[in-house]
């Protein structure tokens, strides 16, 4: 095992859990169990560049288990709304993460099937197909928000910092 | 420590190429035509209008415009339909307030008429706009 991949990762969920718990300190959006900003995407998408397809499922997946666990939700309403946007939104930024998208824009694209999968969750859940008629302004709303989220992950690309793999044995600089 | 073409394209053309803005199009455009989207869809409503005088149910068209007078027991009302909305258009009595309610496009919400015990209502399930856990 790469110890120094697995401390990046570890590194990555604990930052990815702080933020979901950040967020969820700040009053919701709109009045939907578990759609929210996003702030731990930004750490999803820098372990998608940085390790791998792989481990950003793992950090996704995990974060989301260790987040409803803390707070209660764990197979609640917000946990399975959450789980289908993340999931839908990984399928998306892996499929096009070695595209010519920037990761600004890999990131918006993110975003806008995160909240897709969110409200289709919804949709399950209620049993109704009307908050589907939220999707427009969650897509809008999907622009700033997916540009807000894929900063620092361009910021660090830009920097070369990815194109150092951890198991490469290679010194991080920057 | 050496840059791939993709770093050095970044670096010089900046933060946001081409691809990320058709990509950002494509989400604003999709959203567009999902707004534009005939309100009707929307509303999932019936295609009548109820107009309840004092208990009494009259049922109008949703998808004929036209102006339809009552006779409430207050005073006379005139409810107008328009586009698949309906609006209380005149009313005779003395706060107006069903006449500024304005338009309804959909069965969630009614316009209320007290002087004249009325009620208009679209039927059907009501669009969401709000889910507390």
């Amino acid at each position: 095992m790469k110890t120094r991949e697995l401390s990046i990762q570890a590194m990555l969920l604990a930052a990815a859990v702080v933020l979901a718990y950040i967020e969820m300190m700040v009053p919701p959006l709109v009045p939907l169990p578990g759609i929210k900003a996003g702030l731990p995407n930004i750490v999803i998408l820098v372990c998608l560049y940085w390790l791998g397809r792989r481990q950003a499922l793992t950090v996704s997946l995990l974060r989301i288990l260790l987040v409803s666990l803390f707070t209660g939700t764990w197979l609640g309403p917000g946990f399975y709304v959450s789980l289908s946007g993340a999931l839908l939104a990984l399928a998306v930024l892996s499929a096009l993460r070695d595209s010519r998208l920037s990761p600004i824009g890999l990131s918006v694209l993110g975003a806008s099937f995160h909240n897709l999968g969110q409200l289709l969750a919804a949709a399950a859940l209620l049993g109704t197909a009307q908050v589907l008629w939220l999707l427009p302004w969650f897509l809008l709303g999907s622009i700033p928000l997916g540009v807000v989220t894929g900063i620092p992950t361009q910021l660090l690309r830009n920097r070369g910092i990815f194109s150092q793999r951890p198991d490469r044995n290679a010194t991080i600089s920057g | 420590m050496k840059p791939t073409a993709r770093d050095r394209d970044t670096r010089l053309r900046g933060w946001v190429n081409r691809w990320d803005l058709l990509a950002m199009a494509l989400v604003v455009l999709t959203a567009l035509l999902l707004l534009l989207w005939p309100a009707m869809v929307r509303t999932g409503g019936s295609d009548t209008v109820e107009v309840s005088v004092d208990g009494q149910i009259a049922v109008l068209p949703l998808l004929e415009d036209g102006h339809h007078p009552f006779e409430g027991p207050d005073s006379p009302f005139v409810v107008s339909v328009q586009d698949r909305t309906v609006r209380m258009e005149r009313a005779g009595c003395p706060d107006q307030l069903c006449v500024h309610q304005g338009a309804l496009r959909g069965p969630s919400g009614t316009i209320v008429c007290l002087p004249n015990r009325t009620i208009i209502r679209i039927p059907g399930e009501p669009a969401y706009d709000g889910v507390s856990r």
